[in-house]
């Protein structure tokens, strides 16, 4: 695009060309007719020069005649001054037509000619003067006159030349006037549209001119209003620092009128040292153009005329004008804004203070999502460093969110953002982070819009949180806690009442409302007594006031009256709960016992059923047996008289028939004793009376009774330890079964040997086992287990061969197991049998095959067990006995009490190494007494180990158990917990000797 | 001199079966009865008495009881001849008092004869 300027510049180039175009045309059309003109000027003009010479020269002709004639000297002066008048004359033609060569030529040969004729006449008048008259003078006038004549036929040629060339320009004129005006008519509209054209470009520009002017006013006016109203002084000074001009916000700020200021040097208006320096810094830029105080906005002190100092801000300019360089600078007070910002600042950083040292984590984001600002609160609680913070989007928050509830927290739900989102402010929402960590932080978070966008939305909101894990955890324990609480009261099958100290029902638990039939909704409120069957009344008011007071009254029984009449015996005990030493509420656990009371009197029945059956059982065998013997008495006993045939008068085969009977009744005998001996057995009525057994003298009995029974060849031999520690065991039982087992092994070897051998620990001497090992036939694998049952023999026909009564290992097994060991048998057909008595078993190894290898722990352990010594309590007199011979097998020492009253007094005394006790006792239960234990300083130390049939049910309610072990007690489980209970008492032990 | 036994036996299968083996040896004399014992022990003073317990009406071990009861006779050696022969039963007569005890049937006549000869020792 052709800028204004540009397009003028062609419009007049376009002009000038149309111009010259036209001037061209019109010069050289002019130039044509001023040359016709000039031709036809210069034709009159020849033609005058032509006519002046031939004129003069006729003039000069006849003046000379006439004075030739007369003598009249004024024709000769006359005369001469024409002749002067030739050469001008001839001069001029040649003038005119220097033009025309050809007419120039005969002008040429013009001249000859007048200077002959102009010398003729001299010599005529020459001659007239001397005298000469007549013909003489004739003659020269006549010579003068042809040489006239010649002049005027050259002349004539000239003009005849002259005539034919005006009528040749004259025909071009005329050719050319008559273009004439078609150009003067196309120059003339050329020259007009240059004009309008030329007209129309000055308007304009002088418009622009107008409108620039105009606008250079304007600024003008504006930059002067700026100038004086600006709130910025504005001062200008050369470049010697001369101050040229102020305006009206430096003249207040700086205290100077612009009159006076003016000319003065600038560093009036700043204070030392600056003001010094001043002069320096201008010069020094002056001459290195070192402009970096140019165009940049500074701090410096500025001076008042009061000689007050303040501080201003200070941009300065440069401006060259008209060579000459002059320098504003704009200056603004800041003092007030320094004063205001400082305090800010300071302000700023109490809040930061603040802010860093609250306990609250605090952070602040931006409707972008961005943190931009967080404590260290914010950091600690979240386990995040500052710069994983601050500057990071939400997004990339290193820690995740979850809600109360534990289920994860989405982005957009997060209080900042809901805060961002709706511009309302959040409040008490409960958060949890899950940290970096892994830690889980829960967070009460507060969220408030701080800052707001010009559309009304939220800019940033500050988000305050604190940590409340601790508060969240402790809630969860509590709530936990009273969950397990009732879990507890409602798994309980007691039945647990709580009152106030009036009587009035506060809680029952599940258990009391099933007892009894009545919701809790229906009791609560009501006087506990309500419930109370009336003629247990006085006794549980006694005891009501007795537990208000302070006391616990355990035993208490009461019988509740069950919503439909049933009476519900319960048994159990009952507290107080004081606050501030008031009784606040009575808790009572009360346990059931109408069937517990019911089962006993059933069982009580069956037992006294059981026992008159016994006892009838008993006289029966007894009697039985007797009635049996009675007769085979006389059978043997006669049968015995007549073998001696003392009258020497039987035959042999009488006698041989009455041998016969003899055998046979004793073999009946036998029968009958082992029958009666298994039912007694069987009955239960046979007692083991464990004392202190000398094996070696046991084995020797038995070897005495059995001497003889052998085959002949069978050796018979015994290994008993010379040192050996007695066992536990009733000897005479003990006696039977080795006679039994030495019996079968004679029977059934009919070659090789018999060995009773005894193993012991060779450390302690304690017997390990007793072992009767025979050559004999041996028993089948498949049978092995059989043998011990009663008449099974390993073979129906061993009995034929052999004879027995199938009942000796059946008996003497159960023996074994009364006295609380263990029969066994390795047999292998053919090759004999060994009956193996194991009094202790070592970590599974048969007794007898590897005592040396006992380990070393082991052997410890059992060093702890046998020193120990345990007490049984049991209100069972059966199940006492067992379990202490149980235990005593092991290696304690065993004492015995029947009641808890009993085991408690025995504790006390004997202070035993551990207690076990029976949980459902008569009188002082297992739990009243394992309470008591742990109550009573010197029992305290002592574990109570619960042995019951219900140990694993309702061991849970036994606070204190050491152990706990189910009826019928494991053998094993025994050893351990007596193995562990003992190690601490052996160590107690020790530490006390120390 | 042949020492004398007072035998208390209601069997006479038994008492026969007695004197079959021991009228050898003593001079047996037999009572039914407890009471028919007594006093006749009182009055003949045998030197031992072999006393069945299974006795009607008085029986064995309230005779035995009378006897050491009664000054003269307490030192009298009594063994027990019975058919109460279930296990424990000799420790109870032992412990009841009695000197000896042999059970029935009298399987070795031995067991008898040792009985017997040891308290007659003295």
């Amino acid at each position: 695009m052709l800028t204004p300027r540009q397009k003028t510049n062609a419009g007049f180039t376009v002009a000038l060309l149309a111009f010259l175009v036209i001037g061209a045309a019109s010069y050289a059309f002019i130039d044509r007719l001023v040359g016709v003109s000039v031709a036809v000027g210069r034709l009159g003009e020849v033609n005058a020069a032509l006519d002046g010479l031939t004129g003069r020269i006729a003039e000069a002709e006849a003046r000379s005649r006439a004075y030739v004639l007369t003598g009249d000297v004024r024709q000769l002066a006359l005369h001469r001054s024409i002749v002067e008048q030739l050469p001008g004359a001839l001069q001029r033609l040649d003038s005119a037509v220097a033009d025309d060569p050809a007419r120039a030529a005969l002008a040429r040969r013009l001249g000859p000619f007048l200077q002959r004729r102009i010398a003729h006449f001299a010599a005529t008048l020459a001659a007239r003067e001397g005298g000469a008259r007549g013909p003489e003078i004739a003659g020269l006038v006549a010579e003068g006159v042809a040489l006239t004549d010649s002049l005027r036929a050259v002349t004539r040629l000239l003009a005849v030349s002259r005539e034919r060339q005006l009528g040749a320009r004259i025909a071009e004129s005329e050719i050319r006037y008559g273009w004439a005006p078609e150009v003067i008519l196309i120059a003339t509209l050329a020259g007009l549209v240059i004009v309008v054209l030329a007209m129309v470009a000055v308007n304009r520009d002088f418009a622009a001119r107008a409108r620039a002017a105009a606008a250079l006013r304007e600024a003008e006016e504006r930059s002067r209003v700026v100038f004086n109203t600006v709130v910025d002084g504005i001062i200008a000074i050369d470049e010697h620092g001369v101050i040229e001009a102020m305006n009206p916000a430096a003249e207040r700020l700086f205290g100077w009128r612009e009159a006076e200021a003016r000319g003065r040097n600038v560093s009036v208006l700043m204070p030392e040292p600056i003001a010094a320096e001043h002069g320096g810094y201008l010069a020094r830029y002056l001459a290195t153009g070192d402009a970096h105080v140019i165009g940049r906005t500074r701090e410096v002190a500025g001076l008042r005329r009061d000689g007050t100092s303040f501080t201003m801000e200070l941009a300065l300019g440069e401006v060259r004008l008209e060579g000459r360089r002059l320098f504003t600078g704009i200056v603004r007070d800041v003092s007030e804004r320094r004063a205001l910002e400082a305090g800010l600042r300071g302000s700023e950083e109490r809040y930061r203070a603040v802010v860093e040292g609250l306990g609250e984590g605090v952070f602040v984001q931006e409707a972008s999502g961005n943190i931009v600002e967080a404590n260290a609160a914010a950091q600690r609680i979240l386990g995040v460093s500052r710069e994983e913070l601050v500057g990071r989007h939400m997004s990339e928050a290193p820690w995740r969110t979850l809600r109360e509830d534990g289920s994860p927290l989405p982005p957009e739900e997060r209080p900042a953002t809901v805060c961002l989102r709706t511009g309302k402010p959040v409040r008490n929402a409960v958060i949890g982070a899950l940290r970096p960590d892994g830690r889980l932080a829960w967070l009460l978070v507060n969220v408030r819009p701080m800052t707001w966008a010009p559309d009304g939305s939220p800019a940033a909101v500050v988000s305050s949180f604190a940590d409340i894990s601790r508060r969240k955890e402790a809630e969860v324990a509590v709530r936990e806690n009273q969950a397990r609480l009732q879990d507890f009261l409602d798994a309980a099958h007691d039945l647990i009442v709580s009152t106030g100290t009036d009587g009035r029902l506060q809680y029952v638990n599940r258990a009391w409302e099933a007892a009894l039939g009545i919701r809790a909704v229906d009791a609560l409120g009501r006087n506990l007594f309500e419930f109370l069957e009336p003629a247990c009344h006085d006794r549980i008011r006694a005891a009501f006031r007795r537990v208000v007071a302070g006391e616990t009254v355990g035993d208490l029984e009461a019988t509740f009256l069950a919503h439909d009449g049933r009476r519900v015996t319960v048994l159990g005990s009952s507290n107080c709960r004081f606050e501030e030493g008031r009784p606040v509420a009575t808790r009572s656990v009360f346990r059931d016992v109408s069937e517990i009371a019911r089962t006993q009197e059933a069982l009580k029945r069956a037992r006294d059923e059981a026992e008159r059956a016994n006892r009838a059982k008993s006289a029966f065998l007894a009697n039985m047996s007797h009635e049996l013997r009675t007769p085979l008495n006389s059978v043997i006993g006669f049968a015995g008289v007549l073998l001696k045939n003392r009258a020497g008068n039987l035959r042999p085969e009488d006698t041989e028939f009455l041998s016969r009977i003899n055998e046979n009744g004793k073999h009946l005998l036998g029968l009958i004793n082992s029958i009666l001996d298994l039912s007694k057995v069987e009955a239960g009525k046979v007692e083991v009376e464990i004392g202190v057994v000398e094996l070696p003298r046991v084995v020797d009995e038995a070897l005495a009774l059995v001497a003889g029974q052998g085959r002949p060849g069978v050796r018979v031999a015994s290994e008993v330890p010379a040192s050996l520690a007695p066992v536990a065991g009733d000897a005479g039982k003990l006696k039977q079964v080795v006679v039994n087992l030495l019996g079968n092994a004679l029977k059934f070897t009919e070659a090789g040997s018999v060995t009773v051998r005894v193993a012991a620990d060779p450390a302690t001497g304690e017997p390990l086992c007793l072992e009767v090992r025979d050559t004999g036939i041996g028993i089948p694998a498949d049978r092995q287990a059989a043998i011990f049952e009663a008449f099974q023999q390993a073979d129906t026909s061993t009995a034929r061969r052999f004879g027995g009564t199938g009942l000796g290992l059946t008996i003497s097994k159960t023996l074994v197991e009364l006295m609380g060991y263990r029969l066994e048998v390795e047999s292998e057909e053919g090759r004999g049998s060994v009956f193996r008595v194991v009094f202790r078993a070592v970590s599974g190894v048969p007794a007898a095959a590897a005592p040396a290898e006992a380990p070393q722990g082991a052997e410890q352990e059992d060093a702890d067990l046998r020193g120990g010594l345990v007490l049984v309590i049991d209100d069972d007199a059966d199940a006492r006995e067992l379990l202490s011979r149980q235990i005593a097998d092991l290696g304690p020492r065993t004492i015995t009490a029947a009641s808890g009253g009993e085991g408690l007094r025995l504790a006390r005394t004997e202070r035993p190494d551990v207690v076990t006790v029976d949980l459902l006792m008569p009188g002082l239960t297992g739990w009243d007494v394992v309470r008591t234990m742990r109550a009573d300083p010197d029992l305290r130390d002592i574990p109570a180990v619960v042995v019951s049939v219900v140990a694993r049910e309702r061991g849970a309610t036994v606070p204190g158990a050491a152990d706990l072990l189910n009826k019928p007690v494991d053998r094993e489980e025994l050893l351990t917990a007596l193995r562990r209970h003992l190690r601490g008492a052996a160590r107690r032990r020790a530490a006390r000797e120390k | 001199v042949t020492p004398r036994l007072a035998l208390v036996e209601d069997n006479a299968d038994n008492r026969l079966l007695v004197h079959a083996l021991l009228d050898d040896r003593y001079a047996v004399t037999d009572y039914e009865t407890g009471a028919a014992a007594l006093a006749g022990i009182a009055a003949s003073r045998p030197d031992l008495v072999l006393l069945d317990v299974s006795l009607p009406e008085l029986d064995g071990t309230e005779v035995l009881r009378r006897l050491r009861a009664d000054q003269v006779l307490a030192g009298l050696p009594v063994v027990a001849l019975t058919a109460h022969a279930m296990a424990g039963d000799r420790e109870k007569y032992i412990a009841l008092g009695f000197d000896d005890y042999v059970a029935k049937p009298i399987v070795d006549e031995q067991l008898l004869f040792d009985a017997i000869a040891r308290h007659l020792g003295g």
